[in-house]
């Protein structure tokens, strides 16, 4: 295609599309075309930086999960030496014990498929069988001065912590998410790209409690 | 010592119309009353179809609109302020004690410092009296800092702001008003005038408004794409913060040794301690006389300018600290530093000291113009000062934890290294100082294109029907 753009004194321009006829246009077409080529590139450079936004919120909260799945997974990890050492006291708590290693197996199986519902899940047995467990301690002196016992309480309490701060940044990045793909006029982009809403980890009211736990 | 603030802060207003307070709010009304008489004008000039007339509103309402744009502040601002005023940061209370300008007329020295601090503190921070002197990397006995966004949440601009409206405004008339600067423009080439200054004029009045409208449209992306990634990245609290991208708010705490005084233009006379990041730069203010050739005989012009010597920054490291735990951070590594406001300025006159002392060897012109006047101005953010980071965490070299506790974050050190949509940024004030200033979230990429465009068209027009 040859396109030829001629600046005349009495301001014409002429465009050729391949030798099949002339079309004169006048400034004030032009500005016009002008006008809406700027426009469209304005358009253009939103709908991309959008798309772009998305991408790094979307791998913000994958990354945040990803922290959450570290930490829950050093928490989970610890559930073993605290049931070796507490069985040694107390053998016959088989419920508690069964339960906890129920909630590693339904975590395990929830954060390999990146399941959020299914971690919720696991974490909730947890909450639950946890300060059951914590508490025998009181019933059994020998295991309330087991040194090993009272080191992993304190890791335990520990990584609390840190998965309370861990779930706290997942929220934050999957409510920005999700609100940037619902909001005006970047749900557009965000249709066209073909965002989830992300589910939101929200721990239990036994789950906040057992933060709580005094040592 | 620290309380839970009761304020939070969260999603904004749907339209942010903040009313400027004390003497700028009477040149704030009379920006409105400007806009308002030359939107009339217009107004009566179209409905008697005279174009002419419409466009000459425009000559007020662009200068009243930027009037309004300069003096209306943000909502934000005016909260800040006011749990400023009821909450009494300590830093809020020394700059308004010691802020101010000193000096003596007869030497023509002066030292100047600002009585208040858009970057600082809104909420009280803990003072060194609670920082823990041997397990600096620890927690407070104070707990997390007020200001941590965990805890009153991250300020979100308004969607629309008068300066939305405003830049509307603007943009409605951009068209008429380039093309009448343009031909104002073209007149001043067309009368054969040949001296420099009215080349200069006729070149701003002819490309001015498209380049500046270009160059306002560039800076508002920027500066919108940068409140972006604040208020989407959330803020991790030391303690438990990863390795990789994130973004840190907490207060500068001296890690292993003290930052080395800073001598300001390297005179021991101007020597500041505890600076982590600094910035000075050096100015003198020149005079130049002379006598232009016009058609119509000599004319004499006298011009002033400051024009800058020397610029040096620098910084050591130190620990930031956000109540729940501190962390390494190397300032030097960060390639976008904001330091907010400066912390003093120095003037010398020079002909009353410099010019003295060293008589006839200091009073020589800098490339032909005489030197008036000289001028320190440093920034920078200091021990106890809030700072925003927007980093890298990545693993510290080993040798130099060996000192060092066994917490997570010891393992870690904060570096500017930017990543794929992620600007590493240092900036001095916490996420409250650093958004402060954003009036909404619409305007910043839409808005001042479409003022962009309309000049483009403009001048376009403008030649093409010349």
């Amino acid at each position: 295609m040859y396109i030829f753009f001629i600046v005349k004194p009495q301001f014409r321009v002429k465009i050729d599309y391949y030798h099949r006829g002339r079309i004169v246009m006048n400034g004030a077409t032009i500005a016009v075309l002008l006008g809406i080529t700027i426009f469209s590139l304005i358009l253009i450079m939103w709908f991309f930086s959008t798309w772009n936004r998305l991408v790094r919120l979307e791998k913000d909260v994958d990354r945040a999960w990803a922290n959450v799945d570290t930490i829950l997974q050093q928490r989970f990890d610890m559930i073993p030496n605290l049931v070796k050492i507490v069985k040694q006291y107390a053998e016959h708590e088989k419920e508690i014990f069964g339960d906890l290693i129920e909630a590693r197996k339904t975590f395990a199986e929830a954060s390999k498929g990146g399941d959020v519902s299914g971690v919720m899940a696991a974490e909730s047995m947890l909450s639950q069988a946890m300060p059951k467990l914590l508490a025998l301690s009181e019933s059994y002196p020998d295991l309330k001065a087991n040194t090993n016992f009272l080191k992993l309480q304190e890791d335990y309490k520990e990584i609390e912590d840190s998965v309370t701060d861990q779930r706290q940044l997942y929220n934050s990045s999957a409510t920005n998410f999700n609100t940037a793909i619902e909001i005006i006029p970047d749900s557009i982009v965000a249709s066209f790209k073909g965002c989830q809403e992300r589910v939101l980890y929200e721990a239990e009211q036994r789950a906040r409690e057992s933060v709580s736990i005094e040592f | 010592m620290q309380q839970d603030p009761e304020v939070r802060f969260g999603a904004g207003k749907s339209f942010d119309f903040t009313p400027p307070s004390g003497a700028a709010f009477f040149l704030w009304i009379i920006s409105l009353l400007i806009i308002g008489a030359g939107l009339l004008v217009s107004f009566i000039a179209l409905i008697n179809d005279d174009f002419t007339g419409a466009v000459m509103g425009g000559v007020f309402v662009i200068p009243g609109c930027l009037l309004g744009v300069i003096l209306t502040p943000t909502r934000l601002q005016e909260e800040y302020n006011k749990i400023r005023i009821k909450e009494k940061p300590r830093d809020f209370i020394q700059r308004s004690e010691e802020g101010g300008r000193t000096g003596s007329f007869w030497n023509g020295s002066y030292s100047s410092s600002p009585k208040k601090d858009d970057r600082g503190w809104v909420f009280q921070s803990p003072g060194p009296e609670y920082w823990d002197k041997e397990d600096r990397y620890g927690p407070d006995d104070t707990g997390i800092i007020s200001e941590h966004p965990t805890i009153i949440g991250t300020p979100i601009p308004a969607s629309f702001s008068l300066d939305g409206v405003l830049i509307c405004i603007m943009a409605l008339y951009s068209i008429p008003i380039t093309m009448l600067s343009v031909y104002a423009g073209v007149g001043i080439l067309e009368t054969g005038s040949d001296t420099e200054n009215s080349s200069v004029m006729a070149c701003a009045l002819i490309f001015g408004p498209a380049i500046a409208s270009i160059a306002y449209a560039f800076i508002m992306w920027r500066t919108g794409t940068k409140m972006q990634l604040t208020i989407d990245i959330p803020t991790s609290k030391v303690r438990s913060m990863a390795a990789g991208e994130l973004e840190l708010v907490g207060q500068v705490r001296r890690s292993s040794t003290p930052a080395p005084p800073v001598q300001v233009g390297n005179d021991p006379g101007r020597t500041c301690d505890d600076l982590h990041a600094w910035e000075w730069k050096y100015e003198i203010y020149v005079k130049r006389y002379t006598v232009e050739m016009t058609d119509k005989g000599p004319r004499p012009k006298t011009e002033y300018k400051w024009e800058t010597i020397e610029i040096k920054e620098g910084g050591y490291d130190f620990i930031l600290h956000d109540g729940t735990g501190g962390t390494l951070v190397k300032p030097d590594t960060f390639k976008h530093k904001n330091l907010g406001d400066y912390l003093r300025m120095w003037e010398i006159d020079h002909n009353r000291n410099l010019g003295e002392i060293f008589g006839s060897l200091i009073t020589t012109t800098f490339g032909g113009w005489t030197i008036l006047k000289h001028k320190w101005t440093l920034w920078g953010i200091a021990l106890g000062d809030p700072c925003y980071i927007l980093g890298t965490a990545k693993s510290r070299a080993k040798e130099s934890n060996d000192s060092l506790t066994n917490y997570q974050q010891t393992l870690m050190q904060v570096v500017g290294e930017s990543g794929v949509g992620f600007e590493a940024r240092f900036e001095r004030g916490t996420e409250l100082g650093v958004l402060g200033k954003v009036k909404s979230q619409v305007e910043y990429k839409i808005i001042p294109g479409i003022l962009a465009a309309g000049c483009i068209i403009g001048t376009y027009l403008a030649y093409a029907n010349y």
